[in-house]
């Protein structure tokens, strides 16, 4: 997948939940491999708008379009988005190993473990690869969480406040740790935080939501 | 649109669920208005007595069979109602507003008597008390009157099956009332003691209020369990409605009169569920902070610990203790010259059926409980509240109702239909589903719901479907609610008499129709205590797994 041509757009997404209007008529555009970030503080629609571009919500009004496809209405199994949620979501009856392998359906057989090893190298974690999801610290899950989405080499990948459950102090290595990962398997992403530090440190360019409202 | 249209084997399933589990409703009201059979007139109907000319007081009637049945029924509920109530909150208090050894082995005996199947409790006390009873009768006919003897007959037959039913049903609202006052926040509780009120007087203002919701249901499920009961209440001699369906089905061989009697008893029911929804109310009650923290109990003096210690073995002695050893001993009479070959045979015929039900209402409850976390829809949540309706269908009615669908199936030759119920246990085992499915849905919909949804937005994500991940994902998190499930399945179905009854095939007992059969058909007790006793032991090893495994799930 030639990352270099990836683009999202996002026009003039609008969604209302509960009644209350929480996007109105929202842009965006994602070139190439990118990392952007959406900060913002609560209620500013930040994480509707990265559900929606996951598939998990539908927008009331606008498009989205990946690379030229429209994918609007498109089922989130199908969008090949990768997504890290904010409490990590570790199926914790599988491994590290397993956790990775579950996206890897797509892949001929051959090739899974190959790629899982790969991914497991890119966010050092190989040596916890048999490991279970509560016998490791939070960065540990973290690292998992995002190992999970990248394997199966999505075109996009969306992180959801991703350091908001981890200590302070680890904060600072795991933003850098985080970018570096990113950039080196060459995929565009976005990541949703009201942390100014989180948004300065991992992106590229930042995007500040408010309150709609 | 699209959403939807992927969503549509889940929503067929779930309906096709619902329609099955509501068509013995449907059946009862096509049924009811046809024209009446030739018996209807003598149940219903109260007989005239000739008026006697030297009485110059009006005549009475005799209250028709009908009316017999209703008051029976309501008696009991009464009755019911206030024992369990009574017997129910005050041992869930004492054991949880207060902290002494041995808490733990009596809450665990308290909730023994389930193991006991009514009808075998039944038998038990009428062997204890029999030569009591006669003598007791005896006495007050010689010093009062026959009409008197006889009026304390009757009243002595109430009182006892009010006493035994409660019983064996007050554990669901032990339990209920349990979880409710343990999950109360101590901070409540402690703002009334600061504010001057007594413990008394905070359980009555306090802790009894909030756990109204929750005790109401247990009280709810032990009144349908009491409408429903045959086996104790004929080997009492009690005329209820079930027992009326039985006779109109079985000695007057007329469906019709049968779904009529049905069709009362299922207002009955209506009215108490729609009383159940009223008295929980809407009311959220907000739980406090400090409700995560179990509160451990006040500590208190001897003299208390006494009361509470004679209180609850009182309980269970009657509720438990006496009537195994009246179990024991009347099974030690007949097995030294018992061949026991045939029970093993019938162990295992009865469990292979308890073991089949159970896995078709787990995939049934499943399939139920996971269309409705995918499709939260009201119509969905709507259709699953109906298909749970079966457990409010009594399992005398449902034997009748489905035994004539069996029959208008027959009758039309259709090949499919005919394969449907080829064996009256096919039949047998869809009953048993529509019956308890709620009793295996509980569990299952528990342990769905504390399975978080990012897990399954996650496996969207990676590209997985909903199929993939409810067996992939959602199976293997849910090892412990499908074994919960399970055993109180197999252990509820193992005991089930009145469906059984109705609609078991006449060659194949299960235990508990043999057991019925051998205490009430043939009056053999010592011979009936054997199957009584193998049905017992097996509740009593499903309960202690059961809460074995429920006390490893706790945080």
């Amino acid at each position: 997948m030639n990352h270099q041509q990836t683009t999202l757009t996002a026009k003039n997404i609008s969604k209302k939940l509960g009644g209350k209007p929480i996007l109105k008529d929202i842009s965006l555009n994602l070139i190439q491999s990118e990392i952007i970030a959406l900060l913002g503080n609560s209620g500013c629609g930040k994480t509707t708008l990265l559900r929606i571009i996951a598939g998990l919500e539908t927008p009331d009004q606008g498009t989205i379009h990946l690379s030229e496809k429209n994918i609007t209405t498109l089922p989130p199994e199908k969008r090949n988005i990768g997504l890290v949620f904010q409490d990590f979501a570790l199926f914790p009856h599988m491994s590290v190993k397993k956790n990775i392998l579950y996206g890897l359906h797509n892949l001929p057989k051959k090739q899974r473990n190959t790629r899982t090893q790969e991914i497991l190298k890119t966010t050092s974690l190989t040596e916890h690869q048999n490991k279970y999801p509560h016998q490791l610290s939070g960065g540990q899950q973290q690292r998992v969480a995002l190992a999970r989405a990248l394997a199966p080499s999505p075109s996009l990948v969306l992180l959801d406040e991703p350091f908001s459950n981890l200590d302070a102090s680890l904060r600072e290595n795991l933003r850098k740790t985080v970018r570096e990962i990113l950039k080196k398997s060459h995929t565009p992403a976005i990541i949703v935080t009201h942390d100014q530090a989180d948004a300065d440190t991992v992106a590229d360019r930042i995007i500040t939501m408010t309150n709609q409202t | 649109m699209l959403n939807k249209l992927r969503s549509l084997p889940w929503l067929l399933s779930t309906l096709l669920i619902a329609a099955i589990a509501a068509s013995p409703l449907y059946f009862i009201l096509t049924e009811v208005q046809k024209p009446t059979q030739e018996m209807w007139e003598f149940i219903s109907e109260e007989i005239e007595i000739p008026a006697d000319p030297a009485d110059t007081s009006p005549p009475e009637n005799e209250p028709s069979p009908l009316q017999n049945y209703i008051s029976g029924s309501l008696i009991m509920l009464a009755g019911v109602t206030t024992l369990t109530l009574i017997i129910g909150i005050s041992t869930a208090w004492l054991t949880t507003t207060f902290r002494f050894p041995g808490r733990t082995t009596l809450t665990i005996l308290l909730c023994l008597p389930m193991a006991i199947p009514t009808y075998v409790m039944a038998v038990m006390y009428n062997e204890l008390l029999e030569p009591h009873k006669f003598s007791l009768f005896l006495w007050i006919r010689d010093t009062y009157s026959p009409a008197a003897a006889a009026q304390c007959s009757i009243y002595w037959k109430f009182t006892l099956a009010i006493l035994i039913l409660s019983l064996s049903f007050y554990p669901y609202v032990f339990l209920a009332a349990r979880m409710a006052f343990k999950k109360q926040s101590q901070a409540y509780i402690e703002s009334s003691r600061i504010l001057g009120r007594s413990i008394t007087s905070t359980f009555i203002r306090i802790s009894l209020p909030l756990a109204r919701p929750s005790i109401i249901a247990g009280l709810t499920l032990a009144l349908l369990e009491t409408i429903n009961e045959f086996g104790a209440m004929k080997i009492l001699g009690i005329e209820t409605l079930t027992t009326g369906i039985f006779s109109a089905w079985l000695d007057f061989d007329e469906l019709n009169s049968a779904v009529r009697i049905s069709a009362i008893m299922m207002l009955i029911i209506f009215t108490l569920l729609i009383l159940e929804r009223l008295l929980r109310g809407n009311k959220k009650f907000h739980t406090h902070r400090s409700a995560a923290s179990e509160n451990p109990g006040i500590t208190t003096s001897k003299s208390n610990i006494t009361i509470i210690y004679t209180t609850t073995l009182a309980i269970t002695t009657l509720a438990f203790i006496l009537p195994i050893y009246k179990l024991i001993q009347q099974a030690s009479l007949a097995l030294p010259d018992q061949n026991l070959q045939p029970y093993l045979d019938l162990i295992l015929s009865s469990s292979w059926l308890a073991i089949r039900a159970s896995i078709l209402i787990i995939i049934a409850a499943t399939l139920l409980a996971y269309t409705a976390r995918i499709t939260p829809k009201w119509w969905i949540l709507l259709t699953t509240k109906i298909s749970l309706l079966g457990y409010a269908i009594p399992g005398a009615i449902l034997g009748v109702v489905l035994l004539s669908v069996k029959g208008t199936l027959h009758q039309s030759a259709d090949s499919t239909a005919q394969w449907l119920f080829h064996t009256t246990v096919t039949g047998l085992i869809i009953a048993y589903a529509i019956r308890f499915l709620t009793v295996g849905f509980n569990p299952i919909e528990a342990g769905f719901k504390k399975i978080n949804h990012n897990l399954d937005e996650a496996s969207t994500s990676l590209g997985r479907n909903k199929l993939t991940t409810l067996l992939k994902i959602h199976l293997p998190l849910l090892r412990h609610s499908f074994l919960a499930a399970a055993i109180i399945l197999f252990v509820d179905i193992l005991k089930e008499l009145p469906l059984t009854l109705i609609l078991g095939p006449s060659n194949n007992d299960t235990l508990a129709t043999k057991t019925y059969g051998l205490f009430a058909a043939e009056e053999r007790i010592p011979e009936g205590s054997i199957p009584a006793l193998i049905l017992v032991a097996t509740s009593l090893l499903g309960l202690l797994i059961l809460s074995t495994i429920l006390k490893d799930k706790q945080p």
